[in-house]
């Protein structure tokens, strides 16, 4: 029994990381319509510039600090260049263009920075913990919560109190009207760009010091990531944190009494499993159109 | 031969020149052709032509990128260098080595497509794999060419009774069956669980190590595996902890092993004796990436020195001077191919690849290379090395701490 409280509570942390992975991409899904397979990749592209500015003597907290600068610019760059020529096209072209985006940035990625990775990168937040039976839920651990805390109010607050909020939340209902009514689609698109690039980059950050840095860090949780937002509902931003912790408790469940060869294979299922019985996901709400 | 198309222009009548001039530059011609045949014909007879002599192929399927390039791309840089430095001083017989290296992202479909298109251009043998994966998939295709297998950095247990299939270190199981006991001697008996990367033949490894912990007079408490890349090792770290062992093997890629250990430090596990391994982690991918408080506890296998005991080798000084760092990885690496390279030289001329798996059977405490103990094969036995180091870990670097044999 100790040992299962200690794999759950483990499953809560790697759920949390998760489901903020998967709040980015239901972000930029309910803010563009498209949700860009490339994600995690543009976190870690930015971690890695971190690296390199740290690696050529800078403090980790100021390259962590110009790392942030830089990747508001990088996501205002993805979109202008890769995203928003003729995109009005079919989601089938964007989509791939996502997915072109992904394997690109991971090239480049071992071109420019690869060439003795994994990297050891420096854990930006404090070592130890607190022991909780025989698990120990680490201070980092504690971090991410409040990360998580702190990301959420800064949505909900954007999307009830702000003009900005308001007018992602038209375009996430209904683009071509919300078009009509005067709302810059393209604009707005470039700044869910800016937001969801260095919220990438925040993840690629937390999940560096743990897995190393290298470029195929994000893989593995990319792939959990999209199966949160599913679970959660692809179109319910709080759904993704419910799902991660779903996705992430049930993951670590499954290695430790299963198998670990079907923890990734239990997380796809419970995703195909959600969209066979409840298609909207557990938070998720019906896209209902007037005929 | 191949002198003839390129003279034959000259041979054609001139336009715009006068008959007489024409004339002698056609005696010219047929004279410059004659001198041609003439030399060609005396290189021929005294073979060791370099220009005139056709290159000896090679394969080499690599994962250059993938969860394991990082490990595996120096690996191919050392073994290229040192193919280079053959060619530059003239190359086997005359013949210079020609390489096609594909990457295969240590995907085993991807190994398939280059091996497929290594037999289409008819090399004489294939090497420098890197990774345990990739293996079993490739013999049986090449196995029917009749192309000899050359030492694949990895374990491939399936492979091993293949009459093509020629590997320098014992696969990892056979490692950490005799490492095993010689740790269990050393520092006492005592429990044991094993971790895994899932990949062909690990179970047999398993079943080695659990056998070996047995006969050495440990308990073999548990064994766990996780596919290689796992996002989150914690429930692994968990369970071993509560098993309390002495000591815990690791059979896993370097980074995925690496990975563990970050997750053994965070939940605040180590063995109470030794973090046992392989070769396929007694390397800078893995010891770099270790928190330095396992550095005590950490004793690993490996079939060539450490790049402490390097520094006046030939491959030290090829590597430096192709811009390629000294590690056990690159060292392997350049050690493989002098051990090519030895095979090469001795095979019967035209070399096939029959004849390289008649010359390699024929060894004996062969000395093929600098980096690698002496080889030996047989008709029945395809694993080169039997003697290997055991190196533990000081101010940050392997040192040599025993030897088994």
């Amino acid at each position: 029994m100790g040992l299962a409280i200690s794999v759950i509570v483990s499953g809560i942390a790697f759920g949390l990381l998760i489901g903020l992975l998967s709040f980015v991409l239901v972000f930029l899904n309910k803010a563009t319509g498209i949700a860009n397979f490339a994600i995690g990749n543009i976190g870690m592209f930015e971690t890695f510039a971190v690296y390199r500015l740290y690696t050529s003597g800078i403090n980790i907290y100021l390259a962590v600090i110009i790392g942030l600068g830089f990747s508001v610019v990088f996501g205002a760059v993805v979109y202008q260049v890769i995203m928003r020529p003729f995109s009005t096209g079919s989601q089938a072209n964007l989509l791939v263009r996502t997915v072109g985006l992904y394997l690109l940035l991971a090239a480049m990625a071992d071109v420019f920075f690869g060439s003795h990775q994994p990297y050891s990168f420096p854990t930006l937040l404090p070592e130890g913990g607190i022991s909780l039976g025989s698990a120990v839920i680490n201070w980092s651990d504690m971090i991410t919560v409040g990360i998580v805390v702190i990301v959420v109010s800064l949505f909900v607050t954007m999307f009830r109190f702000t003009a900005l909020g308001l007018q992602f939340l038209a375009v996430a209902q209904r683009a071509a009207t919300a078009r009509l009514l005067g709302v810059r689609v393209p604009r707005l698109s470039m700044v869910a760009y800016m937001i969801a690039a260095p919220l990438a980059f925040i993840v690629a950050l937390l999940v560096a010091p743990s897995q190393l840095l290298s470029s195929q860090m994000m893989d593995s949780i990319l792939l959990y990531a999209f199966a949160a937002a599913v679970v959660g509902g692809f179109t319910s931003l709080p759904g993704t944190f419910a799902g991660g912790i779903i996705i992430g408790v049930a993951a670590d469940l499954v290695a430790t009494y299963v198998g670990g060869d079907l923890a990734l294979t239990s997380a796809l299922v419970m995703m195909l499993l959600t969209l066979a019985v409840r298609p909207n996901g557990l938070f998720g709400t019906p896209q209902v159109a007037r005929l | 031969m191949s002198s003839y198309p390129r003279t034959r222009p000259a041979l054609r009548p001139l336009r715009g020149l006068r008959p007489k001039s024409r004339g002698r530059l056609g005696l010219g011609a047929v004279g410059a052709v004659l001198t041609v045949l003439l030399a060609a014909c005396g290189s021929s007879s005294s073979g060791n032509s370099s220009t005139s002599a056709s290159p000896i192929n090679l394969g080499i399927s690599v994962p250059l990128s993938g969860p394991v390039g990082s490990s595996c791309s120096p690996m191919n840089k050392a073994m290229l260098a040192w193919f280079n430095h053959i060619n530059s001083t003239g190359g086997i017989h005359g013949h210079k080595i020609k390489v096609d290296t594909r990457d295969d992202a240590y995907q085993a479909a991807e190994a398939v497509t280059n091996t497929r298109a290594f037999i289409a251009n008819k090399v004489v043998a294939v090497t420098g794999q890197c990774g345990s994966v990739q293996p079993p998939a490739q013999m049986p295709l090449l196995e029917p060419a009749h192309i000899p297998f050359l030492f694949t950095f990895g374990s491939c247990v399936p492979c091993n009774s293949d009459p093509m299939y020629f590997n320098l270190m014992p696969n990892y199981g056979l490692q950490l069956a005799k490492e095993i006991p010689w740790v269990l001697q050393h520092d006492g008996t005592g429990s044991v669980v094993i971790m895994t990367s899932s990949t062909p033949g690990a179970a047999t490894i398993t079943t080695n190590v659990e056998n070996a912990v047995k006969s050495a007079g440990g308990t073999f408490l548990a064994s766990y595996s996780a596919p290689p890349g796992t996002a989150d090792m914690t429930p692994y770290v968990l369970k071993m902890k509560a098993q309390h062992p002495d000591y815990v093997v690791l059979n896993m890629t370097p980074q995925d092993a690496a990975v563990l250990t970050k997750a053994m430090t965070a939940q605040k596990f180590a063995p109470t004796k030794d973090l046992i391994g392989s070769s396929a982690i007694s390397q800078a991918t893995f010891l770099s990436n270790v928190s330095p408080s396992l550095y005590p506890k950490i004793v690993v296998s490996s079939d060539v020195i450490p790049p402490s005991s390097a520094s006046n080798t030939q491959c030290a000084k090829v590597l430096q001077a192709a811009g390629v760092q000294v590690t056990s990885v690159t060292l392997r690496g350049c050690g493989t191919a002098q051990v090519d390279v030895k095979a090469l030289e001795q095979a019967k001329q035209p070399i096939t690849g029959a004849g390289i798996a008649a010359v390699l059977e024929s060894w004996n405490q062969v000395k093929a290379s600098e980096i690698y103990p002496p080889i030996s094969f047989s008709k029945t036995n395809h694993v080169g090395v039997s003697n290997f180091y055991i190196f533990g870990v000081k101010n940050g670097q392997f040192v040599v701490i025993g030897q088994l044999g």
